[in-house]
Order: structure tokens, then C-alpha cells, then sequence
């Protein structure tokens, strides 16, 4: 076996991981905060591609822009924000009327509010696949021989730099500030944090506001990365995030960064070594084991069932 | 009519609808009005304005309706009871029923082949609902794969006839068995898991037999698919020529050859099988094991205080619901005379929980109507069509927030005093 | 004797509920189960009906003059010994695969819930035949074909919920939502629908809580019934100090996890370290105050 296919696997999986980690953390947070999958999630990451390439068109195209770290920073801004717009109005429509209620009852209209999302961004985009042009398109660094080398891209980079900003920063925010306690009290007792005087409903918004900006910045990312996307690749990268929060230790936020590196440098290294036909059915095999076996995942804690 | 009381104001309901119509505005623009055309867009400013305009309207209606007396009655008292009810068993309408089975066995007799094929197919999703009713319905437990015993029925006629020559008629049996041990074999290591793990999971499950599907191109043909016979009825065949060593239906009788004989052959034995499994559905509710499912799906941790064996109790109902599934999937590959991976996403999943949820979770009955009209509608409103998954999905959200039991009211039977 | 709890530890990661718990549950006799909240009675609840497993000692619950090991049925961990004894292995591997709760159930050991869990959708009469799932025709053919042995067994249950129900006053509330009855009902529903699982034991969590004094004392009035007319076994955890003295025939009392005094009721209340346990801190270091100050 060749050390440098190895080596060039693990960049590809450390690439892939951080995405992976930054969808993650929606599920993790909303998760650790209402107990409840957040199912649209895939989906608002999914829109937030479609609003990266929608934006870069107007930049490019209509307003003639071409200065690219400026269409970067504010594609990345304007993203967030519209994303974020999203993420609200799922929890707004899907979830909070239905506080209370019957235990399937929320799933089952966060499933509804995913086949919405998916088919009303069909019909008004149409079924193609859309893409965005290559704005980063510098040599990428090699190293070792001629032949056999590791190749990393100025985009790799900035996937990794990026999300490790994000990651930071987020975790900042929960640890450290006002607004951060408050959320994690709501996690601890939703009951006790109302009564100290905390607006719970307010907290659970804006945690499903954070989850959709985090996937907004995944979304960039990728989309720049990879240039096409459709309308259907929510599902499968939701299930895939969900798979590493779930790795990590659902609620745990450190958990589902560490879960997603750890998820996609085994997917590609399984699709590099084993089989790329096979890595989605990997991912989805992966999910299942934990779930069955170490349910807690790495970082969370085992939970006790109240009697 | 539109009576409104005293805490109506008007001030504040057109306040609340311009906020509600800017937002939506935001939400709809970059998505609705700019729409990408390669790397280029193209501008469609009016459509966010239009529906900004809507949602305005409907923001206004809701709070003028929800302030009459029309109103108070729909919305206003849907607590946690409403929509359940218990009768006495009677057999008042027994008569009607007779009537509907009657007319459900002589209508391939008058039909037109259109409608003869859509009957199948909307029976094939009566038997889906069923199957996932007895899953979703009663045992509580959201399965999101069920798909996947669909594409075993299927796959496994279709396979069993070119690897081990099944027939329709032993395909039957055979996929009904072979689903149910798929749901025991895959539901026995999940089962143990809570609500919305168990969603993720079968929703993982059934991905996974897709993909299998899909990738193991030497075994199930791949993306290409595989064909299935046609069924044959006491040897004789229903093609125009015989291939499997009978003699073709129509040289036998007589007639002129035509494909709807071999649709009245699926119709009939379909709908027979949806009538005897609407009876055991029905039966089993009433049965031991169905108050158990039920008392599962209601509290769990209680069950296990009685004496239940949870993870028993919960692994018969997936495999009833995997096995009705299979039975359902044998139909479609025989009405399909060829199937492949991509019938069975997740997006049919989806549509078989909405035909659930719209019918009333638990619900026969309401499951039966909504699997008809589901099937049905589409069919006369064609030019909807790409509009149907949004129309299920916004069902779906709406009937978990107004009639989470469905909407007709959920009966449940009374025991007397004997 | 009935039930032994010899020498039981609990541990939540590295909090300790319960800590070295031993005591006897005489048969046909009504214990009582009282401390201050937090001295970890629920848990010891749980252990004992199998919702948790204990991290240490022993639950013997005596069947026949056999012992039975309540532990075992949840399904132990395995150990290296196992691998030695293959008929041991494989009875490790039976409990962990089908056992759990629902057996220590069908033991003989009933339980309630501190805050009530019956099946609020279903009827009354519905909770109770759920209840007798372990003694119904459960095949399914003689089911979906009516056949006469099943309807027997479905009357059977029908007029033993029916018996229940007329005993603890519930007769008219056989056909309602259990969700929708009062409070107090739903109190003794939840008791009766343990009752029919027909067990030799019956641990009630806090059955009074809740309730007005005068419901308390009927529901105290109907404990005795149980105990006395159908030869039941009770364990109660119980705040209401009225009723446990006036019921009970032996009470242990927990704090921080531990025993701290077992006996009957006219011991336990002059008991001095139950008084300090209840009274707090202060009555002790007054107690040792005034011992110096002598």
C-alpha cells in the first residue's frame, strides 16, 4: 500500500469531515435543546447552496463584479443571513405549534417541511443540476515526487480554515457568553429556564437559527468546492451530518465536529481502499452500528431513562 | 356568517399580516425571484411579491376565522382528546360494505383499461397504508424505511422467478415471508432504540437496500432493473404468445387478444387480498397483540411494568407492516411486468406516510379513503402534478397542527358488562 | 419473607443513589419505603422492579421456597468465568437478549408510577385487559378466526377488569378514556391494572400524592383490601406519614442512599436518627450542643 494515496485520503477526509462536523452541529444543538431530530436540516443546507450560486450569479453576472475575495466575504454574509431566515421559519411552522404534543407529531411535520423545502426549491429553480463557476482556481500544493504526490487544493484550505473559524466561534458563543448560558440552561431544564426568566421559545429559535447559519457556511463551502449540486442533496449529506453528530455524542458540540472528521475521514477512506459504490451504504451501515452500540456516541452522555 | 367577537382587532390583525407578508416576502425572494440560468440569472421579481400577497391574505383569514363561532368549533378545543370516540360495536352499515365489495369486484368488468391500471395502483397503496398503519398507526413506531419491504416483495418476484423460476401464485407467499423476516431481522437490533432514532434509522435502513439494489448490478441488474412475469391463472398465460409452456387466456376462451384480461387477473386477486387484509387489520386491533401495539405506542415504560415483552411486541407489528409491504411490492412488479431501484426512494416512503397521516394514524377506514383519493386526484389533476409532493408535505405539517388523529374521529370500541 | 435486597449499590457514573441497601419484605405484609426526597427510594423503586440495574449486591425474590435471582433476569454483564460454563453462557445470553423489566413482572412483582402511566388513549377497560396480556389466548389464527376458545379467554379477562373495576369503585368509568377520568381515578386504576397481572407483590410509588385527605384514607382503606382479602404483598413509598403509620407493619427509612432504621411504626418515630434525618442538620448539632453544654 502507497503511503502517499493514504496521506492524500486523509486530506480528502479531513476536507470532507469538516463539512461534515459544521451540518452536524444543527442536529447536535437542536437535538441537545428540544430532543427532536430537526428532519428539514439536510434541506436548509440544501437551499443554502442553491442561495450561494443565486448570489455569486447577481455579483458576477448582473452586477459585473469580479474582485473575488469581496464576492467570497459577502456571497458568505448574505448566505448566512438568508439561511438563517430559513432555519427560523422551519422551527417557526414545523415545530413550535406543536410544543406539547404527541411525540410523532413534530417528526412527522419536520418531514412534511422537507419534502416542501425539496420540491418548492424544484419548481421555482427547476429539476437541473445547477453549479457555480471555479472563482478559486490557483495551482495546488504537491508534495512529494512527480509521480507520487499528495495534492492539496487552495480550497481544501480554505474548507478546513474555515470551518475551524466557525467552529471556534460558535463555540465561544455557547461558552462564554450571555446568550450561550442561556441556551444551556434550556438544554438542562427547559422548565426551570422559563422560570428564571429566560424566553425559551426565543432560545429555541435562535438555536435553530445557529444550526442553519452553520450549514449555510457548509454550504458555501461545498458549493465552491464542487461547483454542482440539485435539489436532492440534502438527504443524503443530512443523513450523513446526522451520522456524525450522532458519532460525536448528539447535544455535544465539540462531539460533532469530532464526529464529523472521524466520519469522513472513514468514508474516504473506505471509498479510496474498499469501494466507491458502496461509501454511502458505509456511512448509513456506520450510523446504524452506533446507534446500536454506543448510542452516546464519544463525547455524549449515556442517558437515563426516567421512570 | 362571519360573526367576529369582541377580542377582534382589526388594527392588529392587519398589523400581524404585513409582518407575516414582509417576511415571507424575504423568505421567498432570493429563491422564487432570481432564478439561476447556468452561472447567469434571470430576474422574476413578481412571484416573491405574489406570494408575499398570499400569505397576507391567508394571515388575515386565519384571524378572522379563528374569531368566529365557525371557527371556535374547527380550531379552538383541539386539546388532547378531541378526536376520539367510544361507541358500541354495531353492525348497522354492514349492508353498505357489502355493496362496496360488490361493486369493488364487477367494476374491472365495465372499466376502461386507464382506470382499471389506476385501481391498481391505487390499491396497491391501500395495501401499503395498511401495512404502514399497523407500524406507524398503532405501534407508534415511525418507521421512514418502509420502502424497503416494498422493494423485497418486488425484487423478490422478480428475481425468484429468473433465479429460481417462482410463479406469481407461489411468488406470493414466498415475498409475504421473506418481508416479514426482513422486518424481524433488521427490526430486532433497533428496536430497542426511542422515537426519533428509530426514524433515522429505518430511514438509513431503506437507503441502504436502494443502494444494494442499485450497486449489485450482477445479481438485481442494477439502475437497469429486472423484469417479472406476467401471472398466469391455471396455466393459461395473459401475453400473446405463450412463453412459459401454457396456452395464452385468450386463445383458450376464444376472445381477442387484449392486454386488460391480464389486469383484471391482478385487479381481482389484489383486491381480494386488500378485503382479507382490511379484515385481519381490523381483527387484529381488537386482538390482544393490537391493544398491545396500541399500549406501546401509548407508554412504553408501562408496558414493560405489565409483563411485556417490548421488543417482542414491537417486532410483530414491524413484521406485519414489512410483510403487508412485501405483499404490496409482488403486485406492483407483476402490474409493472418490470421494476428498477428507482421506484422505491424515499420520496415513496414519504408518500405512504402522508397517506397515513392524512387518513388519521390508527385509522382503517381513513387510511383506505386517503390511499384512494391520494392515487386518484393526481390522476385527474395532471396539470398539478409537479406540485404534488409540496401539496403532501404542507398536508402533512397542517394535519399534524390542526387534526393530529386524522379527520375523521378515531372510534374506539366499548366492552359491556356481560 | 418475600423480597431480599442484601447489600444494594447504585452508581450514576460517579454520583452514588444507593449505597450498601439491605432489607426483607415479609410475605403478606404491607413495608413502607420513606426518607426525604433525594434519599434515593425511587431508585431503589427501579432497581427492585428491574427499570434499573443495580451496579451491586443481590434482589432475591423467594417463589415456591425457591430463590430467585431478580438480577439475573435483566441480564447481567458478561463475566470471564462464562466462557468456562457453556450452560451458564448461554443463560447469560438468553436474559440478555429477551430479558429485561417485563420479566420481573411476570415474576410476581407489580408496580405503579409516581407520576401516573396508564394509556391515556385507551379506555379503562382497555388498560386493564392490557394488563392481563400474559394470561389471554394470544395465538393469532383462533384470534383472527374468533374461535371458541378465544372468546372465552377474551370473557375471562373482560369480567376479571370488570371485577376490579366494581371493586375499587371504578364501575362507571370502564368505557372512558383513561386520560379523561380525574386525578384520583386514575390513581386507582393505575393500582388495579397492576393488580391484574396478578402478582404476589406490589410496590406502589407515592399512591397519595395528590390526593385530599379524605381520598387518601379510602385509598389507605383500599390497601388494606388488597392485603388482607387477596393475600398481596405490598411495598409502598409514601410522604403522607398518616397513612404509612396507620398501614404499614414494618417501614425501612433511606437517607443519602442508605438504611438508616427499619422497624415498626411506634420504633421509627422515636427513632433519633430518622427524627435528625427528617428535622435536619440542626437538630443533631443542638443534641450534641446541649450534650457538651451537660
Amino acid at each position: 500500500m502507497d503511503w502517499m494515496i493514504i496521506l492524500q485520503q486523509l486530506v480528502n477526509g479531513l476536507t470532507l469531515g469538516a463539512i461534515y462536523g459544521l451540518i452536524a452541529v444543527g442536529y447536535t444543538m437542536v437535538y441537545g435543546i428540544i430532543g427532536m431530530i430537526n428532519f428539514a436540516h439536510g434541506d436548509i443546507y440544501m437551499v443554502s447552496a442553491y442561495l450561494t450560486a443565486i448570489c455569486i450569479a447577481v455579483f458576477m453576472s448582473w452586477w459585473g463584479w469580479t474582485f473575488v475575495p469581496l464576492i467570497l466575504v459577502l456571497t458568505l454574509i448574505v448566505v448566512i443571513l438568508f439561511t438563517s431566515l430559513y432555519g427560523w421559519v422551519v422551527e417557526r411552522v414545523a415545530y413550535r405549534p406543536l410544543r406539547g404534543s404527541q411525540r410523532l407529531a413534530p417528526l412527522i411535520s419536520a418531514i412534511g417541511m422537507s419534502l416542501v423545502l425539496q420540491n418548492y426549491v424544484q419548481i421555482s429553480q427547476s429539476a437541473r443540476t445547477q453549479g457555480v463557476p471555479s472563482l478559486i482556481s490557483g495551482h495546488p500544493l504537491r508534495i512529494g515526487s512527480e509521480q507520487n504526490f499528495v495534492q492539496i487544493t487552495e480550497m481544501q484550505i480554505l474548507i478546513v480554515i474555515v470551518a475551524f473559524l466557525s467552529m471556534a466561534v460558535l463555540s465561544y458563543i455557547i461558552q462564554a457568553t450571555a446568550l450561550g448560558r442561556a441556551c444551556r440552561a434550556t438544554q438542562q431544564d427547559r422548565v426551570m429556564a422559563s422560570i428564571l426568566g429566560i424566553n425559551t421559545d426565543k432560545i429555541i429559535s435562535i438555536v435553530f437559527i445557529i444550526g442553519a447559519a452553520s450549514a449555510a457556511v457548509a454550504g458555501v463551502l461545498v458549493t465552491l468546492n464542487y461547483g454542482t449540486f440539485d435539489f436532492f442533496i440534502g438527504f443524503v449529506t443530512g443523513i450523513k451530518a446526522f451520522t456524525a453528530a450522532v458519532l460525536g455524542g448528539i447535544g455535544s458540540l465539540p462531539g460533532a465536529m469530532l464526529g464529523g472528521l472521524i466520519l469522513g475521514l472513514a468514508e474516504s477512506l473506505f471509498s479510496g481502499f474498499v469501494n466507491t459504490d458502496y461509501k454511502d451504504v458505509f456511512a448509513f451501515a456506520l450510523l446504524v452500528l452506533v446507534l446500536i452500540f454506543r448510542p452516546s456516541g464519544l463525547l455524549g452522555k449515556p442517558e437515563v431513562e426516567k421512570v | 356568517m362571519l360573526d367576529v367577537d369582541a377580542d377582534f382587532s382589526t388594527k392588529q390583525t392587519i398589523l400581524d399580516a404585513i409582518l407575516a407578508a414582509l417576511i415571507a416576502w424575504l423568505f421567498f425572494l432570493p429563491i422564487t425571484g432570481v432564478l439561476l440560468d447556468g452561472y447567469a440569472v434571470q430576474s422574476a421579481w413578481h412571484q416573491p411579491f405574489v406570494l408575499a400577497l398570499i400569505v397576507f391574505y391567508a394571515r388575515c383569514l386565519i384571524a378572522i376565522i379563528v374569531h368566529t363561532d365557525l371557527g371556535k368549533r374547527l380550531f379552538v378545543g383541539k386539546g388532547h382528546y378531541a378526536g376520539v370516540e367510544v361507541v358500541d360495536k354495531t353492525n348497522a352499515h354492514w349492508h353498505w360494505l357489502l355493496v362496496i365489495v360488490a361493486i369493488g369486484f364487477v367494476f374491472p368488468f365495465f372499466s376502461s383499461k386507464y382506470w382499471l391500471t389506476v385501481a391498481i395502483l391505487a390499491l396497491i397503496y391501500v395495501l401499503l397504508g395498511l401495512g404502514l398503519n399497523v407500524v406507524v398507526g398503532l405501534a407508534g413506531l415511525l418507521d421512514l424505511g418502509f420502502v424497503a419491504f416494498y422493494a423485497v416483495g418486488a425484487y423478490s418476484y422478480a428475481l425468484g422467478s429468473e433465479y429460481l423460476g417462482l410463479g406469481f401464485w407461489t411468488a406470493l407467499p414466498f415475498a409475504a415471508v421473506l418481508a416479514a423476516s426482513f422486518g424481524a431481522i433488521l427490526g430486532f437490533p433497533v428496536l430497542r432504540m426511542h422515537g426519533d432514532y428509530l426514524a433515522i434509522v429505518t430511514l438509513g435502513f431503506g437507503e441502504i437496500i436502494r443502494l444494494i439494489l442499485n450497486n449489485w448490478t450482477a445479481f438485481t441488474g442494477g439502475p437497469n432493473g429486472a423484469s417479472a412475469p406476467l401471472p398466469t391463472l391455471f396455466g393459461l398465460e395473459f401475453s400473446r404468445r405463450a412463453k412459459q409452456g401454457g396456452t395464452p387466456f385468450h386463445d383458450y376462451f376464444g376472445l381477442d387478444y387484449s392486454t386488460i384480461y391480464r389486469y383484471i387477473l391482478i385487479y381481482l386477486v389484489l383486491f381480494l387480498v386488500v378485503c382479507v387484509m382490511t379484515m385481519v387489520v381490523v381483527r387484529l386491533r381488537q386482538m390482544p397483540i393490537g391493544r398491545a401495539w396500541e399500549a406501546l405506542r401509548e407508554d412504553e415504560t408501562a408496558c414493560r411494568s405489565l409483563g411485556i415483552n417490548h421488543v417482542v411486541v414491537k417486532l410483530s407489528a414491524f413484521s406485519m407492516g414489512a410483510m403487508v409491504g412485501g405483499l404490496a411490492g409482488v403486485f406492483f412488479a407483476a402490474y409493472q411486468g418490470f421494476i428498477n431501484p428507482s421506484s422505491f426512494t424515499f420520496f415513496e416512503s414519504a408518500l405512504i406516510l402522508a397517506i397515513v397521516v392524512l387518513g388519521g394514524l390508527g385509522s382503517v377506514v381513513g387510511v383506505i379513503i386517503a390511499a384512494v383519493v391520494l392515487t386518484i386526484l393526481p390522476e385527474l389533476l395532471r396539470e398539478f402534478s409537479d406540485y404534488r409532493v409540496l401539496i403532501f408535505g404542507m398536508s402533512m405539517v397542517l394535519m399534524m397542527i390542526w387534526r393530529p388523529r386524522g379527520l375523521l374521529p378515531q372510534r374506539r370500541q366499548a366492552f359491556r358488562r356481560t | 419473607m418475600l423480597l431480599e435486597v442484601k447489600q444494594l449499590a447504585m452508581r450514576f457514573g460517579g454520583v452514588v443513589a444507593l449505597d450498601n441497601v439491605s432489607f426483607g419484605v415479609e410475605a403478606h405484609k404491607i413495608t413502607s419505603l420513606i426518607g426525604p426526597n433525594g434519599a434515593g427510594k425511587t431508585t431503589l423503586f427501579n432497581c427492585v422492579t428491574g427499570f434499573y440495574q443495580a451496579s451491586a449486591g443481590e434482589i432475591v425474590f423467594y417463589q415456591n421456597n425457591q430463590a430467585i435471582d431478580v438480577l439475573e433476569l435483566l441480564g447481567k454483564p458478561f463475566i470471564w468465568q462464562d466462557f468456562v460454563n457453556p450452560r451458564q453462557l448461554l443463560r447469560r445470553l438468553f436474559f440478555k437478549m429477551l430479558g429485561g423489566s417485563h420479566r420481573v413482572n411476570r415474576l410476581g412483582i407489580a408496580r405503579t408510577f409516581q407520576n401516573i402511566r396508564l394509556f391515556r388513549d385507551m379506555t379503562a377497560i382497555e388498560n386493564l385487559l392490557v394488563a392481563q396480556h400474559q394470561y389471554l389466548n394470544r395465538n393469532i389464527l383462533s384470534g383472527l378466526l374468533h374461535s371458541k376458545g378465544y372468546q372465552k379467554s377474551e370473557q375471562q379477562a373482560l369480567e376479571q377488569a370488570y371485577y376490579w373495576l366494581d371493586l375499587s369503585g371504578l364501575g362507571d368509568d370502564a368505557n372512558k378514556l383513561a386520560g379523561q377520568l380525574p386525578y384520583g381515578h386514575q390513581k386507582r386504576l393505575e393500582i388495579i391494572r397492576a393488580m391484574c397481572t396478578q402478582p404476589q407483590l406490589i410496590c406502589l410509588d407515592e399512591p397519595a400524592a395528590g390526593l385530599n385527605p379524605n381520598e387518601t384514607a379510602e385509598l389507605g382503606e383500599f390497601i388494606r383490601i388488597l392485603q388482607q382479602q387477596h393475600q398481596i404483598t405490598v411495598l409502598l413509598i409514601e410522604h403522607d406519614m398518616q397513612m404509612v403509620m396507620d398501614i404499614s407493619d414494618k417501614i425501612v427509612v433511606l437517607d443519602h442512599g442508605e438504611v438508616i432504621a427499619t422497624g415498626g411504626p411506634e420504633a421509627i418515630q422515636k427513632n433519633p436518627a430518622v427524627l435528625a434525618a427528617y428535622l435536619g442538620e440542626e437538630t443533631t448539632d443542638k443534641a450534641k450542643a446541649e450534650t457538651n453544654n451537660d
